[in-house]
């Protein structure tokens, strides 16, 4: 027989909690700062003169900031530390090799602010989403390589007999990415010239994507939506469909972004067919995240993490399902090189991923230092803010991006196409600044919870708490 | 009862232990049955038709 107070404490033990903070804090820090790099330069696109007169602070040298920020900053870093509290308490023992976790930390943060700080002074790869110097590229590589170690020899090692769909994904997630990576990294910039070229970064651009942000997205939403809607999650069956969907078709995706290029004709169609069939995937998990919240939509109002995640599903479902019907030749024709194609990238990258894993924060933070959320108002700001602000910069961005396209379509001159879009442009800064403002809240809420939330009372010997549980935190 | 660290099944339910999750074995709905359908017929006829640049 196991006590209440001890079986609380095994599962305590299983998860390292200072290191998990430690990176959610600094991704804290990271999802505040990449964002602000994109409303600066979307000011750029307002007044063409802005900040230009200083050379690493031009949009050439800032658009990479911003983009890497989000990708490896903001989402990798968060996607690390939830990594560390998730797949422990889904194999039911403590991370293979804690101790490297600690070094980890230290040499990814330093790395990647290094790495980022080096885009402005002017060293930069080339390859869209791989444009960190391979100086800084040894440690990434090196720390997926760690990361991806940990994972697969504690789930090997894991108590659990079954391993729950958010191990699936983790685990392919950082195995593809150990090798994309480097595929990005090491050999595109510098073994394969010409149209080769780029066809392959189309691959490797989607397979950060596809490969990376999507599936360790979806590991984070899988974890936390059943604890999150306290419901069982819908279907076993359809969480196997949606991740097996998800491997077969994304590989072929990439080379859609080169749709009437000198990439043979076979490739673009098998791409374009791929990109389609993620209807498949998508329209998968919808159903089951939905599915899992049917009975119990009041938790919607309750819970944080509940609200982040149903509105980032359905970011994920209207910015997917543009992607998919984007990779149309017709559509592609009309929205290629337009504000169309940021409008996908928000959708999904931040819309979506962003916003799952900044749920999973508001769960875990309170979780894993005993303390209640420090605000309910500040959270109440950053959901609002970011709401309303996406949703703003999203629609405005597809709209323009549909008229810049017809406009060109139908034999407009290009710069009258780009003057009649300043005041999409300028609502685009507005809806931006409003969700950099929100992300600062509620950043600044989780900090504040780390430090002066409420202590949540010690675990109760209580039969109406399951074993050995602390009171659940409110509002979380 | 279930063994230590095997999900404790109840009809189609099975739970996670150390994690708290529970999950069920719902079957695919109909609507989504279809849309593979769809996709799939869709894919095979782009695939044929679309192969190949006719001008």
């Amino acid at each position: 027989m196991t006590g209440s107070v001890e079986v609380a404490a095994e599962r305590d033990d299983v998860v390292d909690r200072e290191l998990v903070l430690r990176f959610l804090l600094s991704a804290a820090f990271w999802l505040v700062f990449a964002p602000t790099i994109g409303v600066v330069l979307s000011i750029k696109f307002n007044y063409y003169d802005f900040l230009g007169g200083i050379p690493w602070l031009t949009w050439g040298r800032l658009r990479p900031v911003h983009v890497m920020g989000v990708v490896f900053g903001a989402f990798t870093t968060a996607t690390i530390g939830l990594t560390y509290y998730m797949v422990p308490r889904l194999c039911g023992i403590p991370m293979y090799k804690e101790s490297w976790s600690r070094a980890i930390f230290w040499l990814w943060n330093v790395g990647l602010a290094a790495a980022l700080l080096s885009l402005p002074l002017g060293q930069n790869l080339g390859i869209e989403a791989g444009e960190f110097p391979t100086w800084a590229n040894i440690p990434i590589e090196l720390i997926f390589i760690l990361i991806t170690i940990q994972v697969l020899v504690t789930v090997i090692r894991r108590k659990e007999k079954k391993i729950y769909v958010t191990l699936w994904y983790l685990t392919a997630s950082y195995v593809w990415t150990v090798f994309n990576y480097a595929f990005g990294h090491f050999l595109l910039p510098f073994s394969m010239p010409g149209v080769n070229n780029a066809a392959m970064h189309g691959l490797y651009i989607h397979y950060v994507v596809g490969l990376w942000i999507t599936p360790a997205g979806l590991a984070v939403i899988y974890y936390f939506l059943p604890l999150a809607a306290q419901r069982p999650l819908y279907s076993h069956k359809l969480s196997l469909v949606g991740f097996w969907s998800l491997a077969f078709f994304y590989p072929f995706v990439g080379t859609h972004h080169y749709i009437y290029s000198p990439i043979p004709y076979w490739t673009q169609t098998v791409a374009i067919v791929a990109s389609m069939m993620l209807i498949i995937p998508v329209w998968t998990v919808i159903q089951n995240f939905y599915g899992t919240f049917v009975g119990n939509w009041k938790r919607f109002q309750e819970s944080y993490t509940a609200k982040f995640l149903i509105v980032g599903a359905l970011y994920y479902l209207i910015g997917c399902f543009q992607g998919s019907t984007e990779a149309l030749r017709g559509m592609q024709r009309l929205t290629h090189f337009t504000d169309f194609v940021i409008a996908h990238s928000h959708l999904t990258v931040f819309g979506t991923f962003i916003l799952w894993v900044t749920a999973g924060m508001y769960y875990v933070i309170p979780r894993i230092t005993g303390r209640e959320l420090y605000s309910r108002t500040l959270a109440q700001w950053h959901f609002w803010l970011t709401v309303l602000g996406f949703s703003l910069m999203a629609s405005v961005l597809t709209l323009q991006g549909l008229l810049q396209g017809t406009m060109l379509d139908t034999g407009a001159d290009f710069v009258n196409s780009m003057v009649a879009m300043k005041p999409y442009w300028l609502t685009r800064t507005l809806a931006g600044a409003a969700m950099d403002v929100g992300a600062l809240l509620g950043m600044w809420n989780l900090y504040r919870t780390a430090r002066l939330g409420r202590p949540i009372e010690a675990p109760v010997r209580s039969p109406s708490l399951a074993a050995g549980r602390y009171p659940e935190p409110q509002w979380t | 009862m279930s063994e230590p660290g095997e999900p404790e099944a109840d009809g189609d339910l099975s739970r996670y232990e150390h994690s708290g999750i529970e999950e069920r074995h719902g079957a695919v709905p109909r609507w989504l049955l279809g849309v593979y359908l769809a996709m799939g017929a869709w894919m095979v006829y782009y695939l044929v038709q679309y192969w190949s640049d006719k001008g």
